[in-house]
């Protein structure tokens, strides 16, 4: 319908990172990372950074990569951090790479690693051609080789526990299959991760979708087994399993319905695992924290949401279902723990600070923030809780809150009946506001109506 | 088009109307700060009893208004206390301009119903549209000592404040209104009432900027952020955004002449003040005008605020609901316009905005009632 020409403006705001001194650049980007990693700033660090990358990218100029970078690239997005001793499944831990390339270089074609180097030195750093050219043999060889050391060991218990052993641990053992099979598929994953746009995606456009669907389908008929890699690229850049869903349906949508189907039982462990993963981030996120309760209530309720737009999305069966549950279950103890607990103590000596005589104006606003605060935490947690235990414990702590406030509404018409000059509409009105937050709108407005026929006397 | 008025085919408590773009501003209503989340943002309006009446979109699995007499809402909806209370206040008042809605939702909102950042907010936008009178005042009267007087000079408010300063006032006043012949008390009552009309919108010799003026800036980069965001996120096929964008664009396109015809008095203050009362019912036109023109986007462009950060999907349901209540140009303004090119938004409307659904469902929602808060607060 608009039939004015684009608006560039935004695009002219967004260019201004360019007049931003260098060292102060360097110190913003490294705040803006550091702030990622807090859950309630998380976004706002993520909106910022998409805004600077054009300059991130020329502030960092293209390194020239080595043989052991270029190893890397094909599985570069699956690699994380975990906060954990385990794997979660569809990611590689960072430390992996070490021992699998040790590994690699012990059993490689005598030249390989070489002529790899050699080409690297010739190509320019920012000649992505030549670059993906130089990978090309030292991909194939890396899955040649790891495959073969794989499949030795699993000839016997004990040359597994050797490898596991030699590699340092079950997790990187658990990695040596995803970055073989990674490797084996690298030309189409590299097409796919050029399509793509980079993480955190938030969206994808019909181009990505094409480039999706057309990854799945050279993958499959590369090697079938290898197809949920190709999601496992994908989840790995969204900025939320959440979106998943949506993806799927456009996926399914453009043909690739069948493949996601062979490939769901491998995403759906994948979105449990890393969920679980998610999990310990959350702990040590909420651990950091003061935040308000009703805020902790709201994160944790968007992570079950997350949770189950990414299990629907996937589908998967009763056990698939069940360690959904069991990650729902696990959030809702996180927040018995953080805000169920002791919460009934918090909310009623809030409201009793509201009848303070001493207490400023300002105290009294606080107190009635508290006691929102504690009651809209209570209820949103019961609301997204899968623990029984904690649903008990969530329903006897409002009731409890609902007996005191009930008390109190009684007090207050009592003393406004009475003309007690040390009542007012006021107090009527806060404790109005709080029944109707534990009770509901049309208990909380008899309250109000009785309040006002006291006060006419 | 028939307007929503005039389709009454319904029963005697409401009745539903397929018509979205409505002749006149009183017939598009003025937006009520309900905080029930069914209730959110829906448009109050006299009918032709002189009688309110609701219109609330996208209800009950329709694409249409809801148009529902004002008694019967409170039986129709479990409504917040908040809104119990400004369901009163709007009935006593016969709120159906901006302005008196304006006066009835803070005047609710200090009542603590809807939280305490409702009262924070309403005493802060209380507050600030009281200094931005004074300021507006100020500024008008320094305007015509400085440019009227045969002697000019600037005063500082101190100075405006001091018996001092109110004498050379008076006395410069009495300087203007011997040569245009008025009264200084005339010219004196003129500039209250002047200011009192433009304090929402305030003068462009102003340093700070007040409320009309503030929203149209916001508005504007709202235009672009949603434009951008429809281009960039992959999210919105139908265009949602662009259509919103060119509401935005419309109603910019039509208030910035208002603000520079009301702009223009202050240029000409002689002239303005000489011809008081057609100087004050043209003034008082156009403001009232483009509060008309502005009633509503407030609330739009919290909505999207609340959800900048967010992740897509609660910004694709943030547009849907932006769509749903999008503050349309009445057709009358839109003939004051050349080169209407607008004859399929209707048709438009109707293809993006969805049915609420579970309107009379007895749960209410905290989390969406605090959010429909929060965002009322922020409106204020």
């Amino acid at each position: 319908m608009s039939t004015s020409p684009p608006d560039r403006s935004l695009d002219l705001l967004a260019g201004r990172v360019f007049d931003i001194p260098e060292p102060q650049f360097v110190d913003l980007v490294r705040a803006l990372e550091a702030r990622r990693l807090k859950l309630d700033q998380r976004a706002t660090a993520d909106a910022v950074l998409s805004r600077l990358r054009p300059r991130m990218s020329m502030a960092r100029p293209p390194r020239r990569p080595t043989p052991q970078r270029l190893f890397c690239l094909p599985f570069e997005d699956l690699l994380y951090d975990p906060g954990t001793d385990r794997k979660a499944v569809g990611r590689i831990p960072r430390s992996a790479i070490g021992p699998i390339w040790a590994l690699f270089a012990e059993h490689a074609s005598p030249g390989v690693i070489e002529g790899t180097s050699a080409a690297l030195k010739t190509a320019e750093p920012d000649d992505t051609a030549a670059i993906l050219a130089a990978g090309g043999p030292l991909w194939t060889e890396g899955a040649r080789v790891l495959s073969a050391r794989d499949a030795a060991a699993r000839k016997s218990a004990d040359g597994r526990t050797k490898l596991r052993d030699a590699l340092g641990g079950e997790p990187v053992l658990a990695s040596l299959e995803d970055v073989t099979i990674l490797l084996r598929i690298a030309p189409p994953i590299l097409e796919l991760r050029a399509a793509l746009p980079p993480a955190p995606i938030e969206g994808i456009g019909r181009q990505g979708i094409a480039a999706l669907v057309q990854a799945l389908k050279t993958v499959a008929a590369l090697d079938r087994t290898a197809v949920p890699y190709v999601i496992f690229v994908l989840m790995a850049r969204l900025r939320d399993l959440g979106i998943l869903g949506d993806l799927f349906e456009k996926l399914t949508e453009a043909g690739a319905g069948e493949l996601l189907r062979a490939a769901g039982e491998q995403a759906g462990e994948a979105v449990v695992s890393q969920s679980e993963d998610r999990l310990v981030d959350v702990r040590n996120e909420l651990a950091d924290e003061d935040l308000p309760k009703a805020d902790i209530a709201r994160a944790l309720g968007r992570e079950v949401e997350a949770l189950d737009r990414s299990a629907r999305a996937v589908g998967g069966g009763r056990a698939f279902a069940r360690r959904i549950d069991r990650v729902k279950g696990e959030l809702g103890r996180v927040a018995r723990e953080h805000v169920v607990t002791g919460s009934v103590e918090a909310t009623l000596e809030a409201i009793a600070g509201l009848d303070d005589p001493m207490a400023t104006a300002d105290q009294e606003m606080q107190n009635l923030r508290a006691a929102e605060d504690r009651i809209v935490a209570l209820r949103l947690c019961g609301r997204f809780s899968g623990d029984p235990e904690t649903a008990k414990e969530i329903s006897a702590a409002m009731k409890k809150i609902g007996s005191g406030l009930d008390a109190r509404g009684q007090q207050l018409i009592a003393r406004l009946e009475k003309n007690d000059a040390e009542v007012s509409v006021v107090d009527l009105y806060n404790t109005v506001r709080l029944v109707e937050l534990v009770d509901g709108p049309d208990k909380a407005d008899k309250l109000r109506l009785a309040g006002m026929n006291a006060m006419k006397g | 088009m028939t307007e929503a008025a005039n389709d009454s085919s319904g029963s005697e408590s409401g009745h539903l109307s397929t018509r979205y773009w409505p002749a006149t501003f009183e017939e598009r209503g003025v937006v009520a700060p309900f905080t029930t989340p069914t209730l959110a943002f829906s448009r109050v309006r006299s009918d032709r009893d002189e009688a309110l009446e609701i219109l609330v979109p996208g209800m009950s699995g329709s694409t249409g208004i809801y148009v529902i007499a004002w008694p019967s809402v409170r039986e129709m909806f479990r409504m917040s206390v908040h809104d119990r209370v400004l369901h009163e206040a709007i009935a006593d008042a016969k709120a159906t301009t901006p302005r008196a809605m304006r006066r009835c939702a803070n005047q609710t909102a200090m009542t603590g119903l809807a939280g305490p950042d409702a009262i924070e907010c309403s005493k802060a936008a209380l507050e600030q549209e009281e200094n931005e009178r004074l300021l507006t005042n100020f500024y008008l009267i320094n305007s015509v000592v400085d440019r009227l007087s045969s002697a000019p000079a600037k005063l500082t408010v101190a100075e405006l404040s001091s018996p001092d300063g109110k004498r050379k006032v008076r006395q410069i006043l009495d300087d203007i209104g011997r040569r245009i012949g008025a009264s200084s008390e005339q010219i004196y009552a003129s500039l209250e009432k002047w200011s009192d009309m433009i304090a929402p919108l305030g003068l462009p010799v102003m340093p700070h900027e007040c409320r009309l003026r503030r929203l149209m800036k916001r508005l504007e980069a709202f235009r672009m952020n949603v434009d951008e965001w429809g281009r960039r996120s992959n999210a919105d096929p139908d265009g949602m955004s662009f259509l919103t964008a060119d509401v935005a664009k419309l109603t910019l396109d039509i208030g910035y002449p208002v603000i520079e015809e009301v702009d223009a008095y202050a240029t000409d203050l002689s002239g303005s003040l000489a011809s008081w009362r057609r100087t004050e019912s043209a003034i008082g036109e156009r403001v009232n005008r483009l509060s008309w023109l502005l009633d509503g986007w407030d609330h739009v462009l919290t909505i999207w605020d609340s959800v900048l950060e967010s992740p897509i999907w609660e910004q694709v349901d943030a547009m849907e609901e932006i769509v749903r209540m999008l503050p349309l140009v009445p057709k009358k303004e839109l003939e004051r316009q050349a080169g209407d090119a607008w004859g399929d938004i209707e048709n438009a409307l109707r293809k993006f905005v969805k049915p609420m659904q579970s309107w009379q469902s007895g749960e209410v929602d905290i989390d969406l009632l605090l959010r429909v808060e929060q965002r009322r607060a922020r409106a204020l």
